[in-house]
């Protein structure tokens, strides 16, 4: 390891990428036939939030209480990965910025503790949640108990019997817990009685989150991963990379990370794209998906549903179809079905590239990261690591020397099982066909 | 001058059916023919509750104005004249406070 040195500050405030975007974000769309005639719309989310998603402020000042919580472990480091430099005979620099050195294990923190704040000061008693692979779940749960809110998560079954760590780190922090489809709501009882229905569908558990959430007096859905708000507030991570960047002297020509929804991807990347958005040069910013779930590199731009529940707005974006069931696969904070309007607006207008690498490759990079650097990844960080590596390889091949930065998002000590699978060769990799696509985009609602 | 000089309950309705159209409610449907007892949501206007909040703060620009969250927190409203009502009352002094001075 070699820790950047410490003289980055906790940034002030948030980067907000919206006034910078050259380009109009398409507006969401109310579903056609939702709701019974005459129900009253329930404000759920504050607007605080709110003003923050649609800001014209460049910077949103981070309130001084989740400053206080950040720097319980902020600014994190900045590791510029010499071992793996040198094992890859590469002239490229490759610098990782590690954002698992807290209890949530992940970059998820960032805007659970965020939220936790605004939806405390909004008067909220209690937050519900989805969450897939558990780091979201873990967040929320640490930021609930340090606002003295409750808690309760709905995890997608199969990462609910694969990472039974997680549920205990989770109940640890006071939150309740329960596999997805769960028994508590009517969705889930609806959808348990379904005989086509797998365990591992992230939209099945935002949509109990959300029937709980409306049907309980101060509680709402806390979601953390597409919304730009999340992106906002993890930015946070994009901000001390840069900074820690130009202590070095350095700026990077390449920036990665792993796609879920976009909170890791935009967190990282958006500090980097002003310049870019602006007319001018900027590094490539570059998402890595999982071949299981390639909602950018083989998904449409249309609108879509963002859920299961059918009464949520309509977003523009890219997406594989609400009704895409992700095959199992070992990257659960991956699997959603769709990506943030924002990510996916960027993408569509050029300013940013998509990849997809199918899991035993990325398990394959993790493995050798890990013995040379000493940190496991999240299978979902994983792909960035290979990313980088590719990247790495490709400089190799074109006689480049660029700065590579990649968000290492998360540890993977809660995906061991995960990691025995690829040890034991019982690992495959998985990709979609077209065909199952173009299946599932048939079910995209008209507008 | 702060806005309660400048806006009447008829001009704070003029305002919410300007900001509910901006943002896509109506489908088109030209202002003067929004009444009070049309439905806001999907059975109405077609304004979804994140939209909703958008117009709040559209509101909150206008009038230079900023709801406290917590009076708006798990608010809900049925109709268009809910929501002007609703509104009306929060900006008249309780649940929330003057910023600076608003477009209207």
């Amino acid at each position: 390891m070699n820790p950047s040195p410490g003289n980055t500050k906790l940034p002030v405030g948030w980067y907000n990428i919206i006034p910078d975007l050259p380009f109009e974000l398409p507006p969401d769309v109310q579903p056609s036939g939702a709701g019974p005639s005459g129900q009253p719309l329930k404000l759920q989310l504050p607007l605080a939030l709110v003003r923050q998603s649609v800001g014209t402020e460049h910077s949103i000042p981070i309130p001084p209480k989740v400053a206080d919580l950040y720097r319980l472990w902020r600014p994190t480091p900045l590791v510029r990965a010499e071992r793996l430099e040198r094992a890859l005979g590469t002239n490229a620099r490759i610098y990782y910025k590690y954002e698992g050195g807290n209890v949530s294990g992940s970059h998820k923190l960032a805007t659970a503790l965020a939220q936790a704040h605004y939806y405390q000061a909004a008067g909220a008693r209690r937050l519900t949640t989805g969450t897939g692979a558990g780091q979201w779940g873990t967040a929320l749960a640490v930021a609930c108990q340090a606002y003295g809110l409750a808690c309760k998560v709905y995890m997608v079954g199969s990462s609910f019997a694969q990472k039974p760590q997680r549920q205990t780190i989770m109940r640890l922090y006071g939150a309740e817990v329960v596999a997805s489809p769960s028994p508590d709501t009517q969705a889930g009882a609806r959808l348990r009685n379904d005989s086509k229905i797998d365990s591992g569908n992230m939209a099945f558990a935002v949509t109990e989150a959300l029937e709980d959430a409306l049907g309980n007096a101060g509680s709402s859905l806390s979601v953390g991963s597409g919304e730009a708000y999340s992106i906002l507030h993890s930015t946070v991570i994009g901000l001390e990379a840069r900074d820690q960047l130009a202590e070095l002297g350095l700026a990077p020509d390449i920036v990665l990370a792993s796609l879920g929804a976009g909170s890791n991807f935009g967190g990282i990347a958006f500090p980097f794209m002003k310049e870019r958005l602006s007319g001018g040069r900027g590094p490539r910013c570059i998402s890595v998906e999982s071949s299981a779930c390639p909602k950018l590199t083989q998904g449409v731009y249309r609108y879509d549903r963002t859920d299961g529940s059918g009464v949520t707005a309509l977003q523009k974006m890219y997406t594989l179809g609400h009704t895409f069931r992700t095959p199992n696969m070992h990257a659960g904070g991956l699997r959603y079905h769709a990506c943030s309007k924002i990510v996916s607006a960027l993408y569509h207008n050029g300013f940013t590239e998509a990849v997809a690498y199918p899991q035993v490759d990325v398990f394959q990079s993790a493995v050798r990261f890990s013995q040379l650097e000493g940190i496991l990844p999240a299978p979902e960080s994983a792909h960035a690591v290979h990313g980088a590596i590719q990247e790495a390889r490709r400089a190799e091949r074109e006689g480049t020397q660029p700065v590579i930065l990649f968000c290492l998002s998360g540890h993977g000590l809660f995906d061991l099982t995960s990691y025995a699978e690829y040890l034991e060769g019982r690992m495959e990799n998985v990709t979609v066909g077209a065909d199952v696509i173009a299946t599932s985009l048939q079910h995209l609602p008209t507008v | 001058m702060s806005y309660r000089s400048v806006v009447d309950t008829h001009e704070m309705r003029h305002l919410v059916i300007q900001a509910l159209i901006e943002h896509g409610g109506g489908g088109g449907e030209p202002a003067e023919r929004i009444t009070d007892e049309m439905f806001i949501g999907a059975s109405g206007l077609g304004i979804s509750s994140l939209a909703l909040l958008q117009v709040l703060v559209r509101l909150e620009e206008q009038l230079g104005f900023t709801f406290e969250d917590a009076a708006v927190a798990n608010a809900s409203f049925a109709t268009v004249g809910e929501l002007v009502g609703f509104v009306s009352k929060l900006a008249r002094g309780s649940g929330g406070s003057h910023t600076s001075e608003g477009s209207a």
